[in-house]
């Protein structure tokens, strides 16, 4: 069985998702079902639920933005790329 | 996997530049030191050329970089403006929460549910706005933590900020953020 706390700092170490499948499940049952961190810590699972999506979205956006990278900024960097060598 | 051909350099500026300028200006928000962190990108992965092993698109390894270099802008920037934030030893100090820690905070339900909203696209441009609208340094604590996944060790560094400090700024980033998303999701519907 996890603690509170056990399960407190394991969700302010990272996004839970990324833990290997039997802890976030552990994870998951505790957050579901305690009433003492249940509260807090479900706050917690939704933002990362949340970025996570975030995330994705942003990267589908990104493609097809509007902003783009100036012109003059463009032609400076091609420049300065062409007189730069690699490095070992 | 088999390994495909990848674009050279001369095609990096065309090809990703755009990408990366835009990634670069949603996390740091000043177009002149967007611009700063694409080209110290470029650089270095010219330089590092060889470092790239082409298993995954160059576009993802040069993003990689990019965001070394925003870290790395973002702490500058804090160094030169440097942020405290008083409010968060309030809640520290609190009778309730010296007593019993997380389990004395108990955030109001959702006013909708958030899962729901997270299908829907006009929810992230909400997302986006709220995120925008936090005050520093909690913008610059989310940021860091949740966007750009470092570690609390480093953001304590970074920020100049005890861990227990780094834990109220969170927590009222998160509750700041919940307030905003409700407001203008609510109004939205
Ligand atoms: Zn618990």
């Amino acid at each position: 069985m996890l603690t509170c706390k056990q399960v407190s700092r394991a969700l302010e170490r990272g996004d839970y998702a990324k833990l290997p499948p039997l802890s976030r499940l552990a994870l998951r049952l505790h957050v579901a079902m305690c009433v003492v961190c249940g509260g807090y810590n479900r706050q917690v699972m939704a933002f990362y639920d949340a970025v996570r999506a975030f995330l994705k979205a942003e990267d589908a956006d990104l493609g097809n933005a509007r902003v783009r990278l100036p012109d003059a900024t463009r032609v400076r960097l091609k420049e300065t790329l062409r007189g730069t060598s690699p490095g070992r | 996997m088999t390994d495909k051909p990848q674009p050279s350099p001369d095609d990096w500026v065309d090809l990703y530049g755009d990408y990366l300028y835009r990634y670069a200006l949603l996390r740091l928000k000043n177009p002149a030191t967007a611009e700063d962190a694409v080209q110290e990108t470029f650089l270095a992965a010219v330089k590092g050329q060889d470092r790239f092993d082409g298993r995954t698109d160059i576009k993802f390894w040069l993003r990689g970089i990019l965001r070394n270099k925003i870290v790395d802008h973002i702490r500058k920037a804090v160094r030169e403006d440097v942020v405290e934030d008083t409010e968060a030893q309030g809640i520290l100090d609190s009778f309730w929460f010296k007593h019993s820690g997380v389990a004395a905070i108990r955030p109001a339900p959702w006013q909708f549910d958030p899962y729901r909203a997270f299908e829907k696209t006009e929810f992230w441009e909400i997302f986006r706005s709220c995120l925008d609208q936090l005050r520093e340094p909690l913008r610059t604590a989310f940021t860091l933590k949740m966007l750009e996944d470092q570690s609390s060790e480093e953001i304590c560094k970074i920020l100049g900020v005890s861990p227990n400090n780094l834990w109220v700024m969170m927590h009222r980033a998160r509750s700041l953020l919940k307030t905003c998303l409700e407001k203008k999701w609510a109004k939205r519907a």
